[in-house]
This record gives C-alpha cells, sequence and structure tokens, in this order.
C-alpha cells in the first residue's frame, strides 16, 4: 500500500529529503505551550536555501528526529560534530563549531558554572546572534580566484559554501549591518531588568545610552556604514571573544585600548593618547564630572543668554511701539514733526532729543559702516552658517523622524557629512580671513594715528552703563537712548558671542574631524577633548538659536526695522539708525565732516526752510 | 495719578509679563532641547484591534532570538487583525484541544477563514469557497501557495499574503461570502470588559458573536484534502502541481524516508 500511495504522491524534494516542509513551509505552524509561550515552527523556505546552513537538511542538525510528526525536539548543539558528514570538505575531516564555542564560552557572555541560575538564564547562546545569515558574496576578492587556492589541498565539493562563508567572516566582524548589531547588544543592555538580574554598576548601565549619544551611532543610525559600533570596540579579532574591561585581555582595557582605536578601518596612526577619548561620555556627576559640569555649564549660558536676549526684545518692542519710534514697515517711515520747534541754537548737534525720528533717511542708507571685506565675510558667513545648520542640525536632533527625512533628501549621510565639512573648510577659511582684516585694519590705523578703540567691538566700561540707560529708556525712566558708539553694547554682545562660537565650532569641529591630529596636541586632552566633542552639538544650537531669535529680530523684525536693512549688501546704514543707536558716530562724522548736520537740516525745515 | 505715572506702571506690568515670557520661552528651549533629542525613534507599533494580536506580536519580538530559520512578520495577520471578530477574541492560534496536532490545524488559518469550518449550515444546504480579501485591501497579485514555483520547488513568490478563502451561501438566488467584519468592535468592546462582566453578560455577548458558527470536533482532512474535496482547487486558481499536492496531502517523501511511519491518533484513528 505503502508504495502505491509513494506512486501516487510523487517524491519529496531532494534538498529536504524528509520532507519537513511539507509541514515546516507554513508560516502559522504554530502552538501554544503548556506555560502559553507561542511557539513558532516556520521554516522560510527559500530563504533557508540561501542560507548558511542551506545546504544541509534538517535532521543534520535536529538529529534526535526519527519518526514524522514528531513530538518535542531537544535544543540544536552547535558545538558537536554534526555536520558535513557527507562533504568531509575539510581535508577529509567533519567540520565542527566546538572550537568558537570554546572561546565563546570563556569570554564575558560564556556561562560559567559559578553563575547564578537567573544570570545562566539570561546569557546568550549561539543563535542569540546568529540567525542563520543569508550568504553575501565578497565584492572586492572574487571567490574563484581564491578558491584555486583552496583546491590545492581541500576537496572541490562543499569548499565554496565554505569559502563564501568563511571570507565573509574575515572581510566583516559580522553579516549583520551595524545599527543591527547594536540593537542587538542594546536588546540585553539597554532592559533595565537584565541590569537588575545581573546587577550592572552604573557605567556599563549607561552604556547604551552614552553610546547613543556619540557621532558614532548617530552615523550608523542614519544610515552610515563607517562608523564604530558596540564590537568593533568591545570584540577584538574573535568577535567571541568579548571580555569585560577589567579583564586585561580585553579589547577595552585601559592598556589596550588605543591599539583597539588605531586599527586601521578606525584611527590608523593615532598616538596612544587617542585611549583617552570616551566613546561612552557619561554626563553621570560621579563618572564624568567634567562633562557634567561642562552640561550645566552649556545650559546655564543657554538659559541665561536666550532670557536676557528675549527680555531685550520684549522691551524693545515695546517701548518703539509705545514711542511710536518708527513705523513697523521700513519702508513706510516718514519723518515726524518736531515738536514745538525750538530756535536754532549756535551748536545744533544733539540739542533735539530723539532726532532720529524727524530725519530724511534712505533705507538703502547713507551713512558708509563697513568696508566691502565685512560684507564678504557677513555673505560668507551667513552662506556657510546656514549649511551648518541645515546638515548639522538632524546629526543633533537624531532621534527625529523629519531629521531621518531630510538627511535622506540631502543624498544620504554620506552626502551630508562631506556638504558639512566642506562648509566647515570655508567656515573656518572665513573666519581666518576676518581676522586678517581686522588686523591689518588695525595695523593700519595705529600707522595712520587713527586708531580709536571706541569705535571697535572691543568691550569697555561705557557698555554696561549703555545697557543700562538704555535698558531705563525701555522702561519709559529714561526719554532718550544713550548716545552710543559705532558699534553698541548689543552688537559687542553678538560679536563677542560670535568670536566665541566660532572658536568652540572650529575647535570642537576638528576633534572629531581630525580626532588622531587634535588628541595629540590639544592641551589636557582627557578633559578637554571630550569636553570639545560635547560641546560641538550644544553650542550649534546656542548659535542657532541667538541667530534665528536675536540677529533675525534686530535686523529684520524689530519696528522700524522689518523687513530688511541694506547694509549687509552696500555697506551703508540709514540715518535714523545711525543717529538713534550710534549718536556718537553720526556726531564724529558730521565733525569731520563726511556727514551733514541733520540737526539744522530738521530745523531749517520746521522753519519752513525748504531749500 | 499723573499720566507719567501711568505710563510707569504700564511699563512696569509690560516688563514683568516680558520676563515671565522670556523666562518661559527659555527654560523650554534649553531643556526641551536636551528632552527632544534623546527621545527615541518612534517603533512602529503593529495595527491591532485585539490584544489577542498585541499579545501575539509582542511575544514575536521576544522570541526573535528564539527563531533560528529567518522568520519573516506576518503580513497576514497585520491585515485581518482587526477584520475578522474571531481574531480578535481567538487570534489566529486558537486550535489547541488536540496538543499534538494545535501547529497543523493552526496552520491552516493563514489560507482559511474561520468560517470555512465553523459555519453552521442547515440541513442539506450547499456551500462553495471563494477568495476573501479585508475590506480595504486590494491585493493584485494570486494569493499565496497557490501556485508552486517549477525552479525551486517552492510557493511561488507572490506579494498576496492576505486573500483566504471563505465560504458562500446562496442568499436569495445569489452567492454571497460570510464575512466577519462586523462583528469586530462588539468584540473588541468585549475583550476590554471582559473581567468586569458576569458569566451571564459574558455568555450572552459570546452566544451573539458565535451566531450562526459551531463548534466542530473534527474536520475531516479529506474534506478538503482528497479528490472529492470540497474545495474546487482549479477554479479557485491553484495550479496543477499545487492542486496535485493538497489532494494528494503531500506524503510522498514522508512514507519513503522513515524507517518507522508514525502517525499518531490524529490521522490514524479520529480522521478516519
Amino acid at each position: 500500500m505503502a508504495i502505491v500511495f509513494c506512486f501516487l504522491i510523487g517524491h519529496a524534494d531532494a534538498r529536504d529529503p524528509e520532507n519537513c516542509l511539507f509541514c515546516h513551509k507554513y508560516k502559522r505552524l504554530r502552538a501554544y505551550t503548556d506555560k502559553g509561550t507561542l511557539r513558532n515552527f516556520y521554516v522560510d523556505d527559500h530563504l533557508y536555501q540561501e542560507s548558511v546552513h542551506g545546504k544541509l537538511s534538517c535532521v543534520e542538525c535536529h538529529s534526535d528526529i526519527e519518526k514524522v510528526p514528531h513530538g518535542t525536539v531537544e535544543k540544536v548543539d552547535c558545538a558537536k560534530v554534526c555536520h558535513l558528514d557527507r562533504w568531509k570538505a575539510m581535508s577529509g575531516t567533519d567540520f565542527s563549531h566546538k572550537d568558537v564555542a570554546d572561546i565563546f564560552s570563556k569570554s564575558v557572555h560564556g556561562k560559567n558554572p559559578g553563575d547564578k541560575p537567573e544570570i545562566t538564564a539570561l546569557k546568550p547562546d549561539c543563535k542569540y546572534c546568529h540567525l542563520n545569515d543569508l550568504y553575501s558574496l565578497p565584492q572586492d576578492v572574487p571567490p574563484e580566484k581564491v578558491m584555486k587556492r583552496c583546491l590545492n589541498c581541500h576537496k572541490e565539493k562543499g569548499i565554496e559554501q565554505i569559502f563564501v562563508h568563511m571570507s565573509h567572516r574575515m572581510r566583516q566582524k559580522t553579516s549583520r549591518p551595524p545599527l543591527e548589531v547594536v540593537e542587538l547588544c542594546a536588546s540585553c543592555h539597554a532592559d533595565k531588568d537584565f541590569q537588575n538580574v545581573v546587577g550592572m554598576d552604573q557605567p556599563v548601565a549607561e552604556a547604551v545610552s552614552t553610546y547613543k549619544e556619540t557621532i558614532h551611532y548617530r552615523i550608523l543610525q542614519f544610515g552610515g556604514t563607517d562608523t564604530a559600533n558596540c564590537i568593533s570596540c568591545h570584540a577584538n579579532e574573535s568577535i567571541h571573544n568579548i571580555r569585560p574591561g577589567s579583564d586585561p585581555q580585553s579589547s577595552v582595557n585601559p592598556d589596550n585600548r588605543y591599539q583597539t582605536c588605531q586599527t586601521e578601518a578606525c584611527h590608523p596612526g593615532a598616538s596612544a593618547l587617542i585611549a583617552n577619548v570616551d566613546s561612552h561620555l557619561s554626563k553621570h556627576k560621579e563618572k564624568g564630572p567634567e562633562i557634567h559640569l561642562a552640561e550645566v555649564i552649556m545650559q546655564s549660558v543657554m538659559f541665561f543668554t536666550l532670557f536676557l536676549l528675549f527680555t531685550l526684545m520684549g522691551m524693545e518692542t515695546y517701548r518703539r511701539v509705545r514711542n511710536h519710534d518708527a513705523r513697523f514697515f521700513r519702508w513706510r517711515r516718514k519723518p515726524q514733526n518736531l515738536p514745538p520747534a525750538p530756535v536754532m541754537p549756535a551748536d545744533p548737534i544733539g540739542k533735539i532729543p530723539n532726532l532720529h525720528r524727524y530725519v530724511n533717511s534712505s533705507p538703502k542708507g547713507d551713512f558708509p559702516r563697513y568696508s566691502w571685506h565685512i560684507i564678504i565675510n557677513h555673505t560668507v558667513m551667513a552662506i556657510t552658517f546656514s549649511m551648518a545648520v541645515i546638515t548639522g542640525l538632524p546629526l543633533f536632533f537624531h532621534n527625529s523622524e523629519l531629521s531621518h527625512k531630510f538627511i535622506n533628501l540631502l543624498g544620504g549621510i554620506n552626502v551630508t557629512r562631506l556638504i558639512h565639512r566642506i562648509n566647515a573648510i570655508i567656515f573656518t577659511l572665513n573666519c581666518v580671513y576676518h581676522v586678517l582684516v581686522l588686523l591689518l585694519g588695525i595695523g593700519r590705523q595705529i600707522k595712520n594715528g587713527t586708531f580709536d578703540i571706541r569705535r571697535t567691538q572691543f568691550p569697555l566700561w561705557k557698555d554696561l552703563k549703555d545697557f543700562y540707560f538704555d535698558f531705563r529708556y525701555f522702561l519709559g525712566l529714561d526719554k532718550t537712548r544713550p548716545k552710543m558708539e559705532k558699534f553698541m553694547y548689543k552688537q559687542k554682545l553678538h560679536y563677542l558671542a560670535q568670536l566665541w562660537g566660532c572658536s568652540i565650532l572650529t575647535l570642537s569641529g576638528c576633534c572629531l574631524l581630525f580626532p588622531e591630529f587634535m588628541v595629540k596636541y590639544i592641551p589636557f586632552a582627557k578633559v578637554s577633548f571630550n569636553v570639545l566633542r560635547l560641546m560641538h552639538g550644544e553650542e550649534s544650537i546656542l548659535a542657532f538659536l541667538v541667530i534665528a531669535l536675536w540677529h533675525m529680530y534686530n535686523v529684520h523684525i524689530a519696528p522700524g526695522r522689518f523687513p530688511l536693512q541694506w547694509t549687509f549688501w552696500t555697506g551703508r546704514i540709514a540715518k535714523d539708525h545711525q543717529i538713534e543707536e550710534h549718536f556718537l558716530e553720526y556726531e564724529r562724522q558730521v565733525k569731520e565732516g563726511v556727514a551733514e548736520c541733520e540737526e539744522e537740516k530738521v530745523l531749517k525745515r520746521e522753519a519752513g526752510d525748504v531749500r | 495719578m499723573s499720566d507719567n505715572g501711568n505710563k510707569r506702571i504700564e511699563a512696569f506690568i509690560v516688563f514683568a509679563i516680558v520676563v515671565a515670557v522670556a523666562a518661559f520661552l527659555s527654560g523650554w528651549l534649553t531643556f526641551s532641547v536636551q528632552f527632544e533629542r534623546k527621545k527615541e525613534p518612534k517603533v512602529e507599533k503593529p495595527k491591532a484591534a485585539s490584544l489577542q494580536t498585541l499579545h501575539i506580536k509582542e511575544q514575536e519580538r521576544k522570541q526573535l532570538h528564539d527563531h533560528y530559520h529567518l522568520g519573516v512578520e506576518d503580513k497576514n495577520l497585520d491585515v485581518w487583525a482587526d477584520k475578522s471578530h474571531c481574531i480578535v477574541c481567538h487570534s489566529p492560534y486558537p486550535h489547541g484541544r488536540i496538543k499534538q496536532a494545535q501547529a497543523i490545524i493552526n496552520l491552516h488559518t493563514e489560507f482559511l477563514a474561520c468560517n470555512s469550518c465553523h459555519l453552521k449550515l442547515e440541513a442539506g444546504e450547499e456551500i462553495q469557497f471563494a477568495w476573501l480579501n479585508p475590506s480595504g485591501a486590494h491585493p493584485t497579485g494570486k494569493p499565496y501557495g497557490i501556485q508552486m514555483d517549477p525552479k525551486t520547488g517552492y510557493f511561488l513568490q507572490t506579494d498576496n499574503h492576505i486573500s483566504k478563502l471563505a465560504p458562500q451561501r446562496k442568499i436569495n438566488g445569489a452567492w454571497q461570502t460570510m464575512q466577519t467584519e462586523a462583528g469586530v468592535d462588539k468584540a473588541s468592546k468585549y475583550m476590554e470588559e471582559k473581567g468586569r462582566l458576569t458569566a451571564e453578560q459574558k455568555k450572552a455577548v459570546e452566544d451573539d458573536l458565535h451566531k450562526g458558527t459551531e463548534l466542530k470536533e473534527f474536520v475531516k482532512c479529506s474534506q478538503c484534502h482528497s479528490m472529492q474535496s470540497v474545495l474546487n482547487f482549479q477554479e479557485l486558481g491553484f495550479d496543477a502541481a499545487r492542486t496535485n499536492q493538497l489532494q494528494r496531502m503531500e506524503m510522498g517523501g514522508m512514507l519513503t524516508n522513515y524507517d518507522t511511519f508514525y502517525f499518531p491518533d490524529l490521522f490514524e484513528k479520529k480522521f478516519k
């Protein structure tokens, strides 16, 4: 009868001689255990055949199955000599994973006889990481080229599968994508319950979260691959030999760390000092006090800077509107009538309070203010800063979905990084150009005897007084604004902040771009390098907020300045603006004969003299 | 009070408001920036109306590392989870009474709607079968599992992992497919409130949801897997090879490759 049955039905597939897929090819071949756990018995036939074990039949690993349908099956022991007996490709001997299993058992993940049962239960076995990977042919080493050499000793049958499998392992530590490696490790190491059972201390417990703050992880998150994941550092030559950092054989042991960093794929040529670079920057008070302090300082600076700027913006807006200093739209501004017209004094300069309200001025600018060097500086700065924000901000907010969409729009993380770096170089060159222009300009003025520190961005005691009296004006306690210099206190504050920001961003950017070089030459690298890396993002955010809120307000949004001032392009400032905020510069220009006396013109106009 | 005095009071009130707003905005910008960037990326949660489905998805997630054979996501469950009131309560793995056969019976839920077996028929009533898609789903490919790939000998790949076979009844002279979508809301509400209901209340809801169905002791394999199958495989789109397999229950290799051919009660007694 059996023969008749066979004849009617046909034979099982040669690749599945036991016809296990008769049942196991169905996705819903699942059932609940007595404990209520849903077990999955499905085998994806297409994928399995493409996997590294695809040439093995099921019973070569599940060797205890002798009948069908079978009952409970024993766990497969990867270490036993179980398969390849029909290939004997390794010089006639059977193959086994025993050696690597032995290495693994001695690693931090291996089960020790002294472990508590709950810890033993948490330790991973082979297939926790190895999900029966699919084959991936090496692109850079044609298999047939190398295969010829293998065949000198080994038999052809079966060697190809072994070669592809092994060569893949040699090229990369794992076939998993780097981000998947991180998620795999994090599935235990970031699990609070796991941490409690194992009894992890603070730095180890926060290893995943601190790694996720690094540029390494952010690049992986956006699809980059040329950066470090967990096993890049924690697994040396053998991925199975991960050991605790305190173990002298560990790749992250303080004595070995620099060698790990120095590998060809990471930071070749870096000095031993690179071991000071902490890839798990902890902001915890005890583990990373300097980072904690830097974070607190940066946040305090951000809070108080923003608070000051918001307060100034609010009060200035109120006072300008309340005093009818100007129409909101710059082009609708008209000079007001002078109430009541006084008799023209002998020296009228400074004798008309709030003169800026009564003068005629051109929105495109009346008085010279900036040289064309500064115009170029500003233009390049505006472009490069915007580009830095566009390409850098998504990396800062690396968990936002919007950031990922944006990076994709830019052409991916590698293109974004390239743009950011080229942009940073132009940004830095522009800073150098600006410093040169300043130094040469100051040198020329000193030589000509025309240098006047009051006309520079250098902060002086008067600036504090100006701030005090200006705020009194905003509060309505004074009737006029103080007479201020070419650069008023707000501009000096902004300029100094920019000077600080550009220096920090350039320095910290260099730490990220050239860690091998910077760690060697930067003083107190152990602290300063790590702090600077943290500050690149934090400082960028502060700079972005100051530019987006403060700078935009002062030059574009403040009543009477809207929608823009042409100074950035013409290098000239409007009369009313110069008189209102830089009266001393106006006064100086009138005395030098560069500008006309506006008081005289206003008084003449009020007196009916329209000549 | 003089006009000047009023102006000063106004200025100080404005100042107080500005300071408060500035403090709030500065604090919000400073600290929310930090919180915002540390937020973990959103993980797409499986679309599921039922606690059963959520439970299954959670188990699948946890068992990711237990499964060595490259399991793939259950697209079928994603679509049907909130389109069948049966799944809402019973999950797609409801068959557990016969321990040794539960997985084999469960595998059918990928291809068969629950009514295919559990529809209560009137005496002498005839039914036929047709492919059913849940509302809103419009798969274009042929249903998964009805065609064999002659090159590999496995199922032909398709993008349609959704369609299921469902029974059709003749109502007023026209064949009408039996669906179970209408009771989804009721079933979901029942699952949420189940713990608070009395035995009588539970029975009332269950009777209502189970109307028109029956709990089958056994469905003979041969009702479908034989030359006299109630399913017309050819008309339903199955190719010749797959039809052959299903009608003959794909048993070939199993007979020839085991020294001891063993079938438990599942096939030997109850279903004969």
